[in-house]
């Protein structure tokens, strides 16, 4: 070796001719099985789930974000619906998002957030949704490999990504919503009797030949490609034990219990008491498909990017209010647009509280998720990327801290979604592109 | 699908079989073995039966071919050298693995499997045609720039981050097309155009896009361009592309250590040891006022015995860049003091980075380095001492060419070396 | 490219003196290029605006229509009735609706017909008198445009970043000295690209843009112009620009149009100004534009129209003796940018050359 430096395809090999007849090279494609061995490391009863959260139209920037930064701030007139759940949550404020050229008003912004980086046509994100990153690799031992829904009553509400080119429609309609997850597909983690999956156990049975082939190299390499081939073998043994987990009469679950089907869900409309019973009925339907396992990644939409919620007695709908409406003199604000806002921020905490009302192991459910918020503009008014606003949720298994203010000095947005995705054990050195591609972690959340 | 199911709903052995055998050539860059197909079949067909489902059944059985060791590892086999008796080379799909992952950054095609299992690929003229074909290819230019961004180490650009607020011009797509930028150049200089390899470090000629074009203070309307660099420019060569320089600097400020020490390993083979563990950095981040140049920095490490040892080798290159920010922009000053670019590399002395490009082109480490990489990168293992007559006679054919990468590569890939395997014999009896 | 001698010596003495002009390798073979990034309407503010709009601002449609039609009524005679007020203007007065205008003397633009008339505006400081800017009586209490929110203003803006036919490019020639030449030639082009931004996002200097001489052609205009203590002004000249708005191709003309922009190696910034033709201006932004932008800055345009009719100054129509015109100034910033014209080589000029002005400018950073 004549040369220290290090290469990071095949000139790192070491002796790779000298040992064996038979010599293992490097990988030939960036297989990602750990991906599933990491998935099952962390399968204990309780494992921590990914959850999102999405509001439409901003905030107001100075009766939203808290002159206080850390664990002592004090809420503020637009944080106020908060106030139950401040100790589960993490505020965020004054992150960016990179337009990286052109601009689409309500659609850059938290695609931005969500794909990491800015689309240059609208309406297509360049990338999977980081929900989908997550549900690739948290995702496969559920029955659900995630799930998405909208209290907005409308499926073209897209939030999710499964690719560039293919949205995740949400569950859209609460009844059918319960009848997807708790219909007669329902396998209740709580029942006396278990059915083991049959394609589950004929995937395990295809994986024993494998199995057989890669013993058979084991016995003719050298030491060195030994060592790399246990590695790839420890993946694949995590492979099969994810399968015989499912193929295990599950652990009864304590915190499952669905509720009855709903006779009745709220009528198709856009008011914002509308909103509100549709994404309560949403809501405990997800809570407890989490609590039963079906699902460890989740998307909740409380209303669509350019909001269009309305008001009762109020002619103007949420977004077109934030352009139309005239700043109040006496209060300095818009006051409706505020009132959206601050609909928003009450549906917020109840998606939150939710979460920390079921009891799981000692704790609670949303002490085992981390659940990212976020929206598409900061101002609606003038449709600005700078100085936005987003929450974190929930503790992740004690890998994340609560309870904070976080002012990120106009950070980049992304920094915040990676930080998500490395609590979650993605394991990547940067994520994003161009002016949103990151490698800092929010260091203030992580325990 | 080669075939039709006699039912959707239940197994069908001979087009499982069939589907299996021709992707399974493919995947595994060789024909399965009875054995290893059986295995797969069994399991489709045992999946189909039990899933009521044809399809279902083969998806199960590709899934575990897809995750299989065949399949997602190179593996190399060797068998007894005929003409060599007593020596090991690969066997013939090993060996159009090994061209194809060399030459194409892919996995051998029909024609090259073809040529393995028919054993055209082990007599000379058909090594012959079927390296000459790859060369002639369009994808050696996909190979090559997969060689030359693993050589560059351009894979340090995905987690490059400058400070914009020192650089606001230096953007996320003048990143992205800084590394394309030399990549492009050294496609059309070394493979599309055939020049000789050393005068990639005084070029003049390169490509620009309007991201760049902000950078290097030019005109450029969108996509890529060709560009001369003018001959009062001073910019020459692929070192003084965006890439390079900006790559090698820290977020907010050049480096010429880094910049030299790159210079040396990437492109010299020459390793720069590292710094010791307790070494003081004070001197450097903490520049006294009056230091207020790069060269008055780095002065400081050849004041101090334990720094100058390494800085010596890599600095006085270093300093020669140093004409030129942290993001590849000009300058003729820093904090209003001129900038001194002289410097010497190896015994060359020059006053500018033209100076460096030209005594670089003119280094014998240039080509050896070169000669050096791209087998170490062929045969998928760095180059031990027991090479060092193949790299001279490689070093040698290289120069008759006059320094074409073509030429070089087509040594490396018909060499004996490339194909064979020096294997003790008792580990060959039992891998047998 | 004849010049090419006088402007290493003009570059050298003007780099040797710490001028706009030594700065950077903007100006290039006496040229510079710049490409508008900013406009809008220069209106003067006070801070809670009461000063000039003492009895607040306008309302938009949805309001005007409730004055209108307390009780609502048939489709046609209501809903659609006023919105064909706006493809047919007219004049007759509105007793049912008011329409704010600007009240006070003092407001922004230049004096464009070098006289002191009892309608210009001055200066805030008293210095500059007789500016000629009706506009402002027509737009200046209307949400839409008054600053910094301005839902027309920021479109207005936005799609300068979201579109590309609305650029727009002043390019200064026979240049000695960035900051004093008594005579350079200015001209007017449409652009081909988008505007460079950097890491940030923000528009910056340094960016290539290609003339449009296919549709653009009824884009060029020349004139000429001087410096002056590093300000540009420009003699008069008639010329129609490529207007930044969503719908259709709209441009705007302007007669006796002229800038006033202080002028550094990366930009310029002031104000341009002229005689807007008002029927144009009407149908480019608001017969073009949707009703919701004009909701959303509660611009009543059928009053408006009547405003624009009312304070109209210049171009009497020679039939019915009505003015075609109205005195307009503009708020806007450029951002220097190389100017690729067709017939000229990709990237010729390097900007990197080691001169000893590029010496003195590096000395400068």
């Amino acid at each position: 070796m004549t040369s220290s430096v290090t290469f990071n395809r095949r000139s790192a090999l070491k002796g790779l001719l000298g040992g064996g007849a038979i010599t293992v090279g490097l990988p030939l494609l960036d297989a990602d099985l750990n991906g599933n061995g990491t998935a099952f490391a962390d399968e204990s009863p309780l494992p921590v789930r990914f959850g999102t959260w999405f509001w439409g139209c901003g905030m107001t920037k100075k009766i939203f974000v808290p002159a206080q930064t850390g664990k002592n701030y004090e809420l503020t007139e637009e944080l106020e619906a908060i106030k139950n759940v401040k100790q589960h949550i993490n505020v965020h404020t004054n992150l960016t998002a990179y337009r990286d050229g052109t601009f689409f008003c309500h659609y850059t912004g938290w695609v931005v957030f969500r794909t990491g980086s800015a689309p240059v046509v609208g309406n297509l994100p360049l990338y999977e949704s980081l929900d989908t990153t997550l549900a690739n690799r948290i995702g496969r031992t559920t029955r659900f490999k995630s799930l998405t829904a909208t209290a907005t009553g409308d499926i073209r509400n897209i939030i999710s990504y499964e690719n560039a080119t293919t949205p995740n429609p949400p569950e859209f309609s609460p009844m059918a919503f319960y009848t997807r997850l708790f219909g007669p597909d329902f396998q209740d983690p709580n029942a006396a009797e278990f059915k083991p999956n049959p394609r589950i156990m004929m995937r395990k049975s295809a994986l024993s030949a494998v199995t057989d082939q890669i013993k058979a190299l084991n016995g003719k390499v050298g030491a060195e490609d030994k060592a790399r081939l246990d590695q790839y073998f420890t993946g694949l043994r995590h492979l099969e034990q994810q399968f015989d987990h499912q193929l295990t009469k599950p652990e009864p679950r304590a915190a499952c219990k669905p509720a009855k089907a709903f006779k009745d869900e709220p009528a198709p409309g856009t008011d914002s008491q509308l909103i509100a019973a549709r994404h309560k009925m949403m809501t405990d339907l997800m809570v407890m498909a989490v609590a039963c396992d079906q699902t460890r990644v989740f998307n909740m939409t409380m209303s669509k990017s350019d909001s269009n919620t309305t008001k009762q007695g109020y002619e103007k709908p949420h977004h077109t209010c934030t352009h139309e409406e005239s700043i109040d003199e006496k209060l300095g604000y818009q006051p409706n647009a505020s009132w959206f806002t601050k609909r928003s921020m009450e549906n917020w905490a109840y998606f939150v509280e939710a979460f920390s009302k079921i009891k799981e192991g000692d704790g609670t459910l949303l002490d085992n998720v981390l659940i990212m918020a976020n929206t598409d503009v900061s101002y609606a008014r003038v449709h600005s990327l700078e100085e936005m606003p987003a929450f974190t949720a929930g503790r992740a298994g004690g890998k994340v801290k609560t309870g904070l203010h976080i002012d990120h000095k106009g950070g980049q947005g992304t920094a915040l979604s990676y930080t998500c995705l490395k609590v979650m054990g993605l394991d990547v050195e940067s994520w994003g592109t161009k002016s949103n591609q990151t490698n800092k972690e929010v260091g203030e959340i992580l325990a | 699908m080669p075939c039709k199911p006699a039912s959707d709903t239940a197994a069908d052995r001979a087009c499982a079989a069939a589907f299996l055998k021709e992707k399974g050539r493919l995947l595994n860059r060789r024909p399965l073995t009875d054995t290893e197909l059986n295995a797969f079949v069994d399991q489709a067909v045992n999946s189909a039966d039990g899933l009521k489902d044809f399809y279902a059944g083969l998806s199960i059985a590709l899934e575990a071919m897809l995750v299989s060791p065949n399949v997602l590892f190179v593996t190399e086999m060797s068998e007894p050298d005929p003409a060599s008796p007593g020596k090991q080379r690969l066997d013939a799909y090993a060996l159009a693995t090994r061209l194809s992952l060399f030459l194409w950054n892919a996995v051998p095609d029909d024609g090259l499997l073809k040529a393995a299992e028919n054993g055209e690929l082990h007599t000379e003229k058909g090594l012959v045609r079927q390296v000459d074909r790859m060369l002639a290819s369009v994808r050696l230019e996909t190979g090559m720039r997969a060689f030359f961004d693993d050589m560059f180490g351009f894979d340090d650009f995905n987690a490059l981050s400058k400070d914009a607020t020192v650089y606001p011009k230096f953007t996320g797509q003048a990143m992205a097309d800084a590394r394309e930028e030399t990549i492009r150049t050294v496609i059309d200089h070394l493979v599309t155009q055939k020049k000789d390899y050393r005068d990639l470090y005084t070029t003049r000629s390169t490509f620009i896009s309007p991201a760049l074009a902000v950078i290097y203070g030019l005109t450029a309307p969108p996509s890529w361009t060709r560009y001369e660099f003018p001959a009062d420019s001073p910019r020459a060569g692929i070192l003084t592309h965006i890439s390079f320089l900006a790559v090698h600097s820290h977020p907010g400020r050049s480096s010429a250590t880094l910049r030299g020490k790159a210079l040396r390993e990437l492109l010299l083979c020459q390793p720069v040891p590292r710094p010791p563990a307790n070494v003081d950095f004070s001197a450097v981040e903490n520049p006294k006022a009056n230091l207020r140049t790069a060269r008055d920095r780095v002065s400081a490490h050849l004041e101090n015995p334990v720094c100058a040892g390494c800085h010596k080798i890599t600095d006085p290159m270093g300093l020669a860049l140093e004409n030129f920010d942290g993001s590849g922009r000009y300058r003729e000053t820093e904090r209003g003091s001129p900038i001194d670019a002289s410097g010497s590399l190896d015994g060359k002395a020059f006053t500018n980075v033209i100076g460096l490009g030209q005594a670089l082109h003119d280094h014998p480490a240039l080509t050896s380095c070169l000669v050096k990489r791209a087998y170490s990168y062929g045969t998928g293992g760095p180059t031990e001492p027991s090479d060092r007559p193949l790299l001279a006679y490689l070093d040698t054919r290289f120069a008759d060419e006059g320094y074409r990468l073509a030429g070089l590569l087509r040594a490396i890939a018909l060499s004996h070396s490339f194909s064979q395997v020096s294997v003790p014999a008792a580990d060959a009896a039992r891998a047998n | 490219m004849k010049h090419i001698l006088a402007v290493s010596t003009a570059a050298l003495i003007a780099g040797l003196a710490g001028t706009a002009a030594a700065e950077d390798g903007a100006l290039k073979d006496r040229t510079i290029g710049f490409v508008l990034t900013h406009k809008s309407f220069a209106l003067w503010q006070s801070p809670d605006g009461k000063k000039e709009c003492p009895d607040g601002v306008n309302v938009g449609p949805r309001e005007q229509f409730k004055a209108l039609y307390p009780n609502g009524g048939k489709f046609a005679e209501t809903q659609l009735a006023r919105e064909a007020e706006i493809m047919f203007p007219d004049t007759t007065p509105e007793p049912k609706l008011f329409f704010h205008e600007p009240v006070g003397k003092v407001g922004l633009g230049l004096n464009l017909d070098g006289k002191v008339d009892d309608n210009d505006f001055v200066s805030e400081d008293g210095k500059e008198t007789g500016i000629d800017n009706q506009m402002y009586r027509v737009v200046g209490c209307t949400d839409n445009y008054r600053g910094p929110e301005g839902q027309a203003r920021h479109f207005i803006q936005d799609y300068m970043r979201k579109f590309n036919y609305n650029r727009w490019l002043i390019e200064v020639t026979d240049v000695d000295d960035l900051t004093n030449d008594p005579d350079v030639t200015v001209s007017l082009y449409r652009g081909l690209d988008a505007l460079t931004q950097d890491a940030a996002g923000n528009f910056t200097s340094g960016g290539t843009q290609r003339v449009d001489v296919k549709w653009g052609r009824e884009f060029m205009y020349k004139t000429k112009g001087k410096i002056e203590g590093g300000v540009l002004t420009t003699t008069p000249v008639d010329i129609t620009f490529p207007e930044s708005q969503s719908r259709g191709y709209p441009y705007n003309s302007v007669k006796d149009w002229r800038v006033r922009l202080s002028l550094t190696s990366d930009g310029a910034e002031g104000l341009m100004a002229g005689y807007l033709d008002l029927e144009r201006w009407h149908h480019n932004l608001w017969q073009l534009w949707s009703s919701h932008h004009r909701s959303y800055g509660g611009e009543p345009v059928p009053s408006q129209y009547r405003s624009l009719r009312r304070n109209a100054d210049a171009y009497p129509d020679p039939a019915t003796g009505e003015n075609t015109h109205i005195s307009a100034a503009w708020a806007v910033k450029f951002a220097q940018a190389f100017i690729l014209h067709p017939d000229q080589k990709v990237a010729e000029k390097s900007g990197e050359g080691v001169t000893s002005a590029g010496r003195a400018r590096a000395a400068q950073d």
